[in-house]
């Protein structure tokens, strides 16, 4: 991922100063937050199974090595083909060849996190393959030319109003400001694409490594068309992907979507186990239907790294999403602003750990540590403490911000010495006596102006503490 | 050339568990946890309650025949509310109704054949795939019902395509009462082999939704638009 070149501040402040944007994410993340509350409210015993699958994560990382080979064999032991890659560029290249040597045409996608991360449609269309989006969030994003603001709500950034406008400009509909509207003109552009895919690529949001089974969650029947009408299936999974046996996956499945949704369980939960099947003895009859061909593409990328570092905790993440929804960070500046595929609290840390320190400095800092993230999180991901880690290793890289590194050499300086704390708290309280209002200071000149622009800071008490402790005695 | 990624993969990755700092992971790797028990109903009344009550509320529609005609009753009502004139459906010995190819001949709905030709044959394929398309409707059975979910387990298999449950805008599911079972692990635990014998399995809750434009609900994106279920007391 290539850093964005404004820095993160701006983009920030880009982002709450855009109308639209406020009105789309007001509309939209309360939903979340809400519906997973209550979802997670009727699931008897949720803190138990949410302990019990952040141990189940914990327990498979542990012997990933094991867990992965073990996986790898199942898949071809049902008529699948693994690939291996170490990064994103040899993923996208085992992609191409596979479309390449098969003389595919026509991609049809699935949503998958991991395809954004590595940049594959840019890669197939750079090649000329074209590439078609069928999540419908995905579908209204790419029309956009833009990127996914959510990573299970792509288009959560845009009002109803704004997709009405897009639908009617790329697809010819009549203009309208109706969700069924839109959704039946998606419908019908996607079943073309559907029916004439040479190849279906779909992310996966576990691999059952006991079985070499893919699971795949949808609620819009996307993920089934894609994996069952091209001859051709191609799954990009994260090696962290996996669960070690279908009681796991059973358990999993119980807290996704529910913390993704707010759903009991997705619509189509699909458990894919090699291509379609052909017949036995010849004479007898076959599966009637299903892909030629399945291949799965074992994605590190990083993780590999991650897994030995101080955010490995990270690799539990399961992308539910909820994390994101609750973070009051990103409930008031949206996704993109984070300048990676991976927003919020999860991404704060996946971005940085995954693409590098040094040229993502800023984004842990992307979070006020309230840990209402580490709250929902259904694998219990300590995710402030995370990003303090990556505080740290910023710091260690000499990256932190420059206003934290001077802010704390003065710090420094004037607490080091009593004579100079008295000094300076005196100092601070005499100077800003005149702008408090209150109890309140709202505004300070600059370089301190960083706070006050957008919150208040507490006036000075009258007296300093050592002033008060002097007095008492 | 995979394989040798392969190697480089898992190295990397032993290298790190060696130095791994997994909270619940750092001394040795954690024994296969247990997951908590919890209560589940096991009673059939109770099961076929919570199961009928999860599908409504995800907007399917469940019927309880009292008998096999009543049930094709149901099924050529559904069959005429969408003016179905071309069908797709499981082969009869996966159906749990006898004579539903029959009677759906005999309301003058045509019945497909649903087994694509090898893709390597792509105009054949292609030309199957179209004539699939018109399909109104798609009769399936159902390999269990999850009580907790409301959900439906189909498997694929000769016979048993995915296409009758995902291509119809209406789909109409047969699901012997004594199939209904509390939970997912529960079918997991009773149907060990399900997932080596089938190369889909797909559960499904509902009809197909999306909420991506503004969490608006809208039903039947890509699946079904309606889902129907109807419970047969016998089963086969
Ligand atoms: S960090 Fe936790 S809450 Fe956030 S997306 Fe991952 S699993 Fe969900």
């Amino acid at each position: 991922m290539i850093p964005p070149r404004v820095p993160f501040r701006q983009r920030a402040a880009q982002a709450l100063a855009d109308p639209a944007l406020r009105v789309a994410l007001d509309r939209a993340v309360d939903h979340f937050t809400t519906g997973r509350a209550r979802a997670m409210a009727s699931l008897p015993g949720a803190d138990a199974l949410r302990d019990h699958a952040c141990r189940v994560r914990a327990h498979t990382l542990s012997r990933l090595d094991h867990y992965l080979a073990q996986f790898a064999e199942a898949v071809e032991a049902a008529g699948g083909r693994v690939h291996w890659a170490r990064d994103a560029a040899e993923a996208n290249q085992i992609v191409l060849d596979l479309a390449r040597s098969q003389g595919v045409k026509l991609v049809v996608k699935s949503k998958s996190m991991v395809s954004e991360e590595m940049g594959l449609n840019h890669a197939l269309e750079a090649a000329g393959v074209e590439v078609v989006e069928s999540d419908l969030g995905e579908y209204i994003i790419q029309l956009a030319g833009e990127t996914p603001s959510h990573i299970i709500a792509p288009a959560v950034h845009k009002t109803k109003e704004q997709v009405g406008q897009l639908l009617h400009e790329k697809l010819g509909i009549p203009l309208t400001h109706d969700p069924v509207e839109m959704t039946a003109a998606a419908r019908a552009a996607l079943r073309r694409v559907f029916l004439s895919a040479d190849m279906g690529v779909s992310g996966v949001n576990f691999g059952v490594a006991q079985t070499g089974t893919l699971c795949l969650v949808t609620n819009e029947g996307n993920g089934r068309m894609t994996t069952t009408l091209p001859r051709l299936h191609v799954a990009v999974m994260g090696i962290e992907r996996l669960v070690p046996t279908l009681d796991d996956l059973s358990v999993m499945l119980q807290l996704l979507a529910r913390s993704a949704t707010g759903q009991k369980l997705s619509v189509y939960t699909s458990l894919l186990t090699g291509p379609r099947r052909r017949p036995i003895d010849p004479g007898q009859p076959g599966e009637p239907d299903g892909p030629d061909e399945l291949h799965v593409v074992l994605v590190d990328n990083g993780r590999s790294r991650i897994l030995g570092s101080r955010v490995a905790e990270i690799l539990y993440c399961i992308r539910c999403g909820a994390c994101l929804g609750v973070c009051p960070v990103y409930r008031q500046i949206g996704g993109h602003a984070y300048g990676s595929v991976y927003p919020g609290p999860m991404g704060s840390v996946v971005t940085p750990a995954m693409f590098g320190i040094e040229d993502w400095a800023d984004l842990p800092h992307a979070s006020s540590l309230c840990a209402a993230c580490r709250d929902v999180c259904p694998v219990r991901i300590d995710l402030p403490q995370l990003l303090l880690n990556l505080r740290d290793e910023a710091t260690r890289a000499g990256k932190s911000p420059r206003w934290l590194r001077w802010g704390i050499r003065a710090y420094r300086i004037a607490a080091t010495s009593p004579t100079r704390f008295r000094l300076a708290s005196r100092l601070a309280t005499w100077l800003t006596r005149p702008i408090a209002r209150r109890g309140w200071i709202r505004r300070l000149p600059p370089p301190l102006s960083a706070w006050t622009d957008y919150r208040d800071f507490p006036a000075f008490a009258a007296k300093t503490f050592s002033q008060q402790w002097r007095d008492r005695r | 050339m995979s394989q040798l990624h392969r190697e480089s993969v898992l190295t990397a990755i032993r290298a790190s568990l060696a130095k791994v700092v997994l909270p619940d992971a750092r001394y040795e790797p954690p024994a296969r946890p247990s997951p908590p028990t919890r209560e589940v109903p096991t009673d059939p009344a109770d099961l076929r309650a919570a199961f009928v009550a999860e599908l409504q509320a995800l907007s399917g529609q469940v019927y309880s025949p009292a008998d096999h005609a009543e049930a094709m009753d149901i099924l050529l009502d559904v069959v005429r509310g969408c003016e179905a004139e071309v069908a797709i459906a499981w082969d009869e010995a996966y159906l749990p109704l006898p004579g539903v190819w029959e009677a759906l001949a005999a309301a003058g709905v045509r019945v497909l054949d649903s087994t694509l030709p090898p893709s390597s044959d792509e105009p054949a394929h292609a030309a199957r795939l179209a004539e699939l398309e018109q399909a109104t409707v798609g009769v399936t059975g159902a390999l269990a019902g999850l009580a907790d979910t409301g959900s439906l387990a189909l498997p694929s298999g000769p016979g048993r395509g995915r296409l009758a449950s995902l291509l119809p805008p209406v789909h109409v599911a047969l699901l012997p009462v004594a199939r209904i079972v509390p939970t997912m692990a529960a079918f997991f635990a009773s149907h060990p082999n399900v997932v080596r014998r089938s190369s889909n399995l797909v559960f499904v809750s509902g009809p197909s939704r999306t909420a991506d434009i503004e969490q608006t609900l809208t039903l039947g994106v890509h699946g079904p638009r309606e889902l129907h279920v109807v419970l047969l007391a016998s089963a086969l």
